[in-house]
This record gives C-alpha cells, structure tokens and sequence, in this order.
C-alpha cells in the first residue's frame, strides 16, 4: 500500500514535471535565442544554452528601431487604462456591494456591464475608429487606454465587490456615527483597507492593456504600442529572427515583473476574471 | 429649521438628551422587523432593550442610530425629529458587538476619529484621546493596531471612542457578549459604572436576560418585532405581563403547568390526570371573571418547596433527574408529563424516579390565559407596558 | 471628573450640518455614474451607429464618410460571400476543438496538481506565465518554433530520422499548429479556475468515498465531476465566446494563411476594414457574428449572474 502511493506520488511529480517542461520551454528558448548572434542562431544542433551572450539584439530593437518609444507609448496607454479602469470600477463597484439601489438595479447594472464584455470588440471598433476621427481621440494614447479601460470595468467591479465585501460593515458604520460622512467613509475606511485589491486590480488591468493587440492596431497606428512594434517585425521582407526574439523578450517582461510582484492576489484576481469577464 | 435642528439636538453641547420612539415600524419587503414601537427613554436612564434574536433590538437601535431608515413612525432625540439625519448629525456614540475597530487605525488614531471627522485642533485631540485613553485603562497600548490587542481591550478601545466626544446618547449593541463569561462580568460591573459617572442616556441591546437584570434602569422586553412590556427590572420579573416574558427573564426560567379549570364544592380546582389542585381564593375571582376552562399555572423555580409526603394542597410530581450546582441544586420533575423545575439549597437530594409534592405560597403565583399567553387581569396590578 | 468635557470645549466642535446634502442621500448614483457614462460611450452610443452603418453604405473617402442607405444589402451580401462563409466555419471549429483540449488538458493538469502535497505554490507561479504574456510574444516564439530552416521542431524531427514539416505554410498542418499555440497560452488560464473550484469543493463527499471504498476514478465521476459541474459549465461557455474572437496569434503567425484558410471572423472583418475602410459591410459582419454568439453569452452572464446578491439594505 505505502510503495504504491509512492509510486503514484513519484508519476504524479512526474506528470506535473512534463506539464511545466512544455510550458515553460517555448518562454526559455525565447529569450535563449534573443541573446544569440547570427552564427549561433543558425548553428546546428542549436545550442540549448547561449555560448557567446550578446545584447546585439536588444542594442538594435533598441537603438535602431525605437522599441524605446514603443515602450513609452505602451506604458502611457497601460497606466492611463488602469488609472481609469479601478477608479471608475472601484466607486461602482463600492456602490453595489454597499448601496441597494431601487428596482433592483445593482443586478441591472452588473448583468449590462457583463454583457456587453461578451460583446466582441470588433463590434464597437468599427464605430469607434469613425467617432475617435471626429473627436480627435484617433491615434492617441489616452483615447486607446481609455478603451482598454472600459474593456476591463466589468473585471474591475467583479474583483472589487469582492474585496469590498470583506470589508466587515460594522467598521464603515461606527465611522458613519463617529461622524464621518458617506464619501469620508470610503476615502478613509473603505479605500484603505481594501488597498491590496486596488493595487491586483490596477496590474491586470495594466497587463491587459499592455498586452492588446486590435484596437492598438488599428485605434493608435501612429503611437504603435509594443505589440503591434513586435509584429511590426515580421512585416518586412525577411524575418530578423534575432531581433524578433529581442522583441518578444522586451514586451514580456515588464509584465512578468509586475505578476509576480503581486502574485497571490492576482491568482485571486485571474480567477474572478475568468468566471466573470 | 436647520439650525434649530442643531441647537435642540444638543449636537454642539454634548448634554444628555431623552430618546422617543414613537410608532415606529420597520419592514423589509414584506417581513414586519419592528411593528408599531412606542418606547421613551428618559434623559440619563440606562434602557436595556431585552429579546431573543430577530426580536427586533438591534433593528430599533439602528434606526436609532440612521443605519437603518424608518418605515414609518418617529423617532426623536431631545426634541428633534431624527427620521431623515444621517448618523452624523444626531450626536449619539455606538459601541458594535464586534467592537468595529478601525483595523488599519492603531488605538490612538480609533480614539481619535470621531474628534479628528469633527476637525478639533491637534493638541486637543491628544489631550482628549490621552484622557479617555486612562479612563479606560488603555493608555499604554495607543501605538497598537487592534490585531495587536486582547478581547478586552478592544472592547476598552470601542468604549473609549464612544465615550470620547460626549454624545447625547449611547448606543450599545451586545457589546459585551464577545468576551468570555470572566471579562464579561467585569465589564458588566465597569459599564454600569461609566454610564453612571457620565449620566448619559444610554440603549443597550442584549439577549442575555441577567445582563439586563444587572445594567437596566429599565428593560423593555421585545418578541417577533412587539414591544411587550416595560418597567424596571424586579417589577418585570415579578409581574410579567405575558407568558413570554415570564418565561424569557429568569434562569432557569419560569415553570408553566396547564390545567383544566373545575369548579367544585363552591371552590376552584386546577386539574389533571393526576393533579387536583385547590385554587387558592386571592385568585379564583380572576379566574372565574376571565371563565376559563384551562389556565397556564407559572411558578419561578426558587418558589417552589419541595416535600416527600402527600399533600392536599400540592401538586404531586416525579423526579426526572437532579443537577447538582454545588451550592444549590436543581430538580427536574414532571406532572402530567409537564415539566417543571424546582431550585432548592444545597442538601439531601431526591433521587431519580421519587415520587414528590410541589407547594408554593399563592403570592408566588403566576396565571397565565393559555390561549393568548396574557396575565389574567386582575392579578397583574402592574400596567400593560409604560407608554409614554 | 477627567472625563467630563467642559460645556465650552464641547462647543468648539464644529458643528455639522443637519441633513445630508443632495450629493450624499444619492451618492450611490453618483459612484455608478462615471461607469455608465463609459458606458452609454463606449458600449451603447457604437452599438447604436453600428447598427446605422449596417443598413448603409459607408466608406471613409479622403477622410469624410459617405453615407447612403441601402437597407439588408450588406447582411445579403454577407450571406452570399464565400470568405465569410468559410471563416465562419474556421471559426466554429476553431472555438470547439480548442476549448475542448484546453478543458480537458486544464482538468488533468487541476486534478493533477491538487493530488500533490507540496510545490502547489509555485507550480501555480509558474503556469501563470503564459497567461499574462503578451499574446504577440507567444506567437512570435512559437513562429520562430515551427520555421522550418531553423525550428527546434523540425530538428528534433530531423534528428529521429524524418523530413521537415512545413508547419505554418502546409494546409494540413497549420491550422493544428495555431491551434497548439492557443492551447499552450491558454491551458493554464484553465487551469486555474479549474484547480480554484477543485479546492473549494466540500471535503466530505471524498472522505464518505473513501470510507465507502470507492475507486480513484469511480469518485471522480460520481463526486469531482458532479460537484465541479457548475464551474466546467462556465469555464467551457467563457472559452467558447472568447476563443471565437482569435486575432492576433492567427495575425502574427500567417496573416490567415496558407491562403485563406486560417481566416477568423474577426480576421475577415479586419482584412475588409483596414485598407477598404468599408464601414457599411463590417459593421454588418461584426453584427452577424455578436448575434451568433448571443446565446452561448447569455447563458454565460446568467450562470455567472447566479451567484449574485444585492446588499442587505
């Protein structure tokens, strides 16, 4: 009995070793062959190690092509859909999870908000490319966040009644008779304590943007964000793989710092996303 | 008529005012939480509002209080309507069952915040938070955050913060019944005393009926939403307006015996299978008056005596088993099936199964109408409930 | 007494106003405002000039648009293009087979990892990487993966002796090798909503199983699978919807190739809008396929709506 669950425990690790061998490969040999120079990147067998580590690749994404700027440009646009999305998302949010509004209009709100997530964005793109040309949002930065904003209120309000709700009542009510005011309350009580929602929230959010690639393309073609920068790189005649590599690498880890600088509540903030939008 | 609200509030004067309910009901949706409340307090009493849970209490005291707003009906504070006040503006002070610290607050900032919201100078708020802070015996621990604090402390701190601006009325919902049965009993004791000390107008909610017996000036007994009765804890206790609270105050509480009514041989009889029980003469009139064919008899635990030999004027019982509290005991019996306990001082024990007389003196007893559960009239000189 | 403030300190506190303003008895509404601002903006306002731009025809011209009516010409037009047709197919089956995989590889990898007694932690860290890497980065190393010059998947292959495959040009391959990269990215995503509603099921089903001598995979079908039956549903319905919508790896990879076919809906209304600007006839596309994933959605947002309560008042 003991030797055959020590057996299964050893096919169980075994198992998950091959699960996480195939996931992270395609991510190591990535960034291995970002550091290649040409005649290592065609050498064969390829080197499952860098021999000779160069930034050659970086210097020229870098230094020739600007990936500096489109770096810029995504970070504008990422931090100006955060901002908004959990400022907009948190009141809401905040609303529902402590307010009944009549009529039963906090499920109204939350179902439409829901909604219209499941709503593909090809749909509103095409309107808003012609309304973002009248009122001059087209190829900004601001007005491309402030889509990728409103894309993720619903994942903002989802993940915030949550972490609004574990705000025990009582405690916003003893500051209500202490004699705070409704707005004091959420500025001193509420806001504070639910600070680590806030801070997950605002970094999905920001991944999210960071990451979107069809209303970057087409809604910000002159402030290219790095996505559409990376894909950029193999519309030309011939693919510099190299560089390409460099790319991929460069527009990944920004993201990847900010996941695991909040790793345990941004696991909580996936999974709501996912059951909600 | 906005600053006449405030002056007659006493929000700026931090004086003791009186609370009123009047025909106060709360409904949520269909569900009636508290029906037609009519309940004055007066300034400076101590009004425990006493019930079991979903009776009511904690739904009058948060309409007190502005978290919960009225169906219908007023409630006043010092001679202000305060139906459409937020929580702010009536002056009051809430101590919360689960104390409601301000977890990401350390304890000075907790005692600082009802001053601070009210924009009070720096100075005057440490001098004030430095007060309180020894008055209940915190004074050491103002740097820590409530995770940081015992049960009892916390509870220091809530107090502190309501007593820290001098409301016009307190507010106390179960604020001692997170503590073990110890603290709880010291805390009951120091309570009593800084109520008394600042003579403030206070509600306190309980459940637990010697909580009530102890800190009450008064106790307004509530059930299912009614207010049942009122008056100060001993006359409760000994002229209970209804079998609820004949039955809800006291521990073990209340023995209730329903008998058939006989009149026999110019004289009433309470019977049984096995009972037949001579109605002594104080009552029968009541009795005969209200023409009933069956009473509720009720019996407090302590006024029982209990005898081994057959007795014409007793009801006969059986032991069903015997607790021993070391310094008394309590007997279990039944009569007719009916259960009826007796309290009796430490000493020779009946045992299990002995067959047992019950006598008790007629001013110890209690008749109840056992279809409407009221106290027969004439027997209860004590009013209904005191209504304002 | 220490106690006892003095009438006239009492006094100092400000006093504070009576009622509460306006803006505090409807802060609710207030705090819910700048959302439906968003979203009368971002939401209604497009829906509603989509729906005009459908009945019309309405190209972008030197940067003005013009605009005439021509009533369901578009949507006919739409039925009868063969492009669409075949796109919509891609997409059908594209959606199916790739939320099948992820489901069934993310719930061998949930039940797999929630068996272990250590490592849970960071096997979880590390699944997560895909998940937030940026779709265009996945598809640009996976492209680099399959060329067939200087792939490591043609090198292994090379090394057991067999011929280069052509996995992004060759018509019977390359769809089921864009289909692996969504699957590689995905898989983890869930995962984890598979492995969180894993551990969340009531422990004492399993033990009663247990006691009762029930077999590994006997439990799992008559325990696991039922209890985890409402989360399956709304994984595989938020799967559905989402992985209908695949752009950019399709893009990045082989701009819909080889030929057309690798076209997704989304990928043909972007190959009709982009240099075309036609905004008549996407805008009817874009409708056509909302509508056809409206059911699937609604039963999504219901599902999810369900565990829904209001505050207490």
């Amino acid at each position: 009995m003991a030797g055959e669950s020590r057996i299964g425990t050893l096919l169980r690790y075994a198992g998950i070793a091959l699960v996480l061998a195939i996931v992270l490969f395609p991510v190591y040999w990535m960034i291995n062959m970002s550091f290649k120079d040409t005649a290592e990147f065609t050498a064969r067998p390829p080197t499952m190690i860098v021999k000779r580590p160069t930034w050659e690749n970086y210097r020229d994404i870098l230094i020739s092509q600007g990936f500096d700027r489109y770096a810029w440009n995504s970070l504008l646009t990422a931090l100006t859909a955060a901002v908004v999305a959990v400022t907009v998302g948190s009141l809401m949010a905040y609303a529902l999870s402590r307010f009944r509004l009549p009529k039963n209009f906090n499920y109204h709100l939350l179902f439409t908000i829901l909604t219209v997530r499941m709503f593909p964005p090809i749909l509103s793109l095409i309107p808003l490319y012609y309304i973002y040309k009248q009122i001059g949002l087209l190829d900004t930065r601001f007005g491309l966040g402030l889509i990728h904003a409103w894309v993720e209120v619903p994942l903002v309000v989802w993940m915030m009644i949550g972490f609004f709700r574990d705000i025990p009542r009582d405690m916003e009510e003893a500051a209500l008779v202490d004699g705070d005011t409704r707005l004091g309350v959420l500025r001193k009580i509420a806001v504070p304590l639910a600070r680590p929602g806030l801070a997950a929230t605002f970094i999905l959010v920001f991944i999210s943007s960071w990451n979107e690639f069809l209303f970057a393309l087409i809604l910000n073609s002159r402030n290219q964000t790095l996505p559409i920068a990376v894909a950029g790189q193999i519309t030309q005649f011939e693919i510099r793989y190299g560089n390409l590599m460099a790319a991929g690498v460069f527009a990944t880890v920004p993201v990847l710092i900010l996941a695991f600088l909040t790793q345990r509540h941004l696991t909580r903030g996936l999974t709501v996303g996912g059951v909600t939008g | 008529m906005t600053a006449t609200a405030l002056t007659l509030t006493g929000a700026r004067t931090g004086q003791s005012a009186p609370v009123s309910f009047e025909q106060v009901t709360k409904k949520y949706g269909n569900v009636l939480a508290v029906d037609n409340l009519t309940l004055s307090v007066e300034n400076g009493e101590l009004m425990v509002l006493l019930g079991p849970s979903g009776c009511g209490k904690t739904t009058s005291l948060r309409m007190l209080a502005g978290l919960e707003k009225i169906t219908s009906g007023v409630i006043r504070i010092g001679d202000v309507v305060v139906n459409d006040l937020p929580p702010r503006s009536r002056n009051i002070a809430m101590v919360f069952q689960s104390y409601a610290l301000y977890s990401h607050l350390t304890v000075f900032e907790n005692l600082a915040y009802p001053l601070r919201v009210r924009k009070l100078k720096k100075d005057e708020i440490k001098r004030r938070v430095q007060e309180v802070a020894e008055r209940v015996q915190i004074a050491d621990l103002l740097d820590r955050k409530p995770r940081e604090i015992s049960g009892g402390q916390r509870q220091r701190v809530a107090l502190g913060r309501a007593i820290i601006r001098e409301p016009s009325v307190f507010l106390m919902d179960e604020p001692l019944s997170n503590l073990d049965a110890k603290l709880r009993l010291h805390m009951r004791g120091e309570l009593k005393r800084f109520q008394r000390d600042l003579a403030t107008t206070t509600i306190y909610v309980t459940h637990d009926q010697a909580e009530a017996m102890t800190l009450a000036d008064r106790v307004a007994i509530m059930n299912k939403g009614v207010l049942q009765q009122v008056g100060p804890p001993r006359e409760v206790y000994r002229q209970p307006v209804n079998m609820f609270v004949a039955g809800f105050l006291g521990s073990p509480p209340m023995n209730f015996l329903t008998l058939d009514v006989q009149a026999e041989e110019g004289q009433l009889w309470l019977t049984g299978p096995n009972v037949r029980y001579p109605l002594p003469p104080e009552q029968a009139a009541a009795v005969r008056q209200a023409s009933l064919a069956r009473l509720a008899l009720g019996v407090r635990p302590e006024h029982i005596t209990l005898s081994h030999h057959p007795d014409e004027r007793a009801i006969p019982a059986e032991v069903y088993l015997v607790e021993d509290l070391g310094n008394e005991l309590l007997v279990d019996t039944r009569v007719d099936g009916q259960q009826a306990v007796i309290r009796i001082p430490a000493g020779p024990a009946p045992s299990i199964g002995d067959r047992i007389w019950l006598s008790f003196s007629p001013a110890d007893l209690h008749l109840f109408d056992p279809t409407t559960e009221a106290r027969l009239p004439s027997t209860s000189p004590a009013p209904r409930a005191t209504l304002s | 007494m220490a106690i006892r403030i003095r009438a006239q300190e009492a006094a100092r506190v400000r006093p504070v106003s009576a009622r509460a303003p306006w803006w505090e008895r409807n802060l609710a509404w207030l705090l819910v405002a700048p959302a439906i601002a968003m979203f009368a903006l971002f939401a209604i306002y497009p829906t509603a000039s989509a729906l005009l731009f459908s009945l019309s025809r309405a190209r972008l011209i030197r940067g003005s648009l013009e605009r005439t009516y021509i009533g369901l010409d578009n949507f006919r037009r739409a039925f009868e293009d063969p492009l669409v047709r075949q796109s919509a197919a891609f997409t059908i089956k594209w959606s199916l087979s790739v939320t099948a995989m992820e489901v069934l590889l993310g719930l061998l990898i949930a039940l797999l990892v929630s068996q272990l007694a250590r490592g849970r932690g960071l096997i979880t860290s590390l699944l997560i990487i895909p998940i937030i890497m940026p779709p265009v980065s996945v598809a640009v190393a996976w492209r680099f993966m399959y060329d067939p010059a200087f792939g490591i998947f043609n090198y292994l292959l090379n090394l057991v002796g067999l011929g280069d495959v052509y996995w992004l040009s060759d018509p019977d391959v390359a769809t089921y090798a864009l289909m692996a990269v969504d699957v590689w990215q995905t898989t983890p995503f869930v995962f984890l909503l598979l492995y969180a509603g894993l551990i969340s099921l009531p422990r004492d089903p399993y033990e009663a199983a247990a006691i009762d001598g029930a077999s590994p995979w006997f439990t799992f079908r008559t325990v696991t699978l039922p209890l985890l039956k409402p989360v399956l549903l709304v994984v595989i319905l938020l799967r559905v919807i989402d992985s209908a919508r695949i752009f950019d790896k399709i893009l990045v990879m082989t701009r819909g190739g080889p030929g057309s076919q690798n076209y997704s809906m989304t990928y043909t209304i972007y190959q009709e809008f982009i240099p075309k600007f036609d905004f008549g006839y996407t805008a009817a596309l874009s409708f056509l396929f909302q509508l056809s994933l409206v059911i699937v959605a609604t039963i999504y947002v219901r599902r999810v709506m369900a565990d829904y309560s209001a505050p207490a008042e």
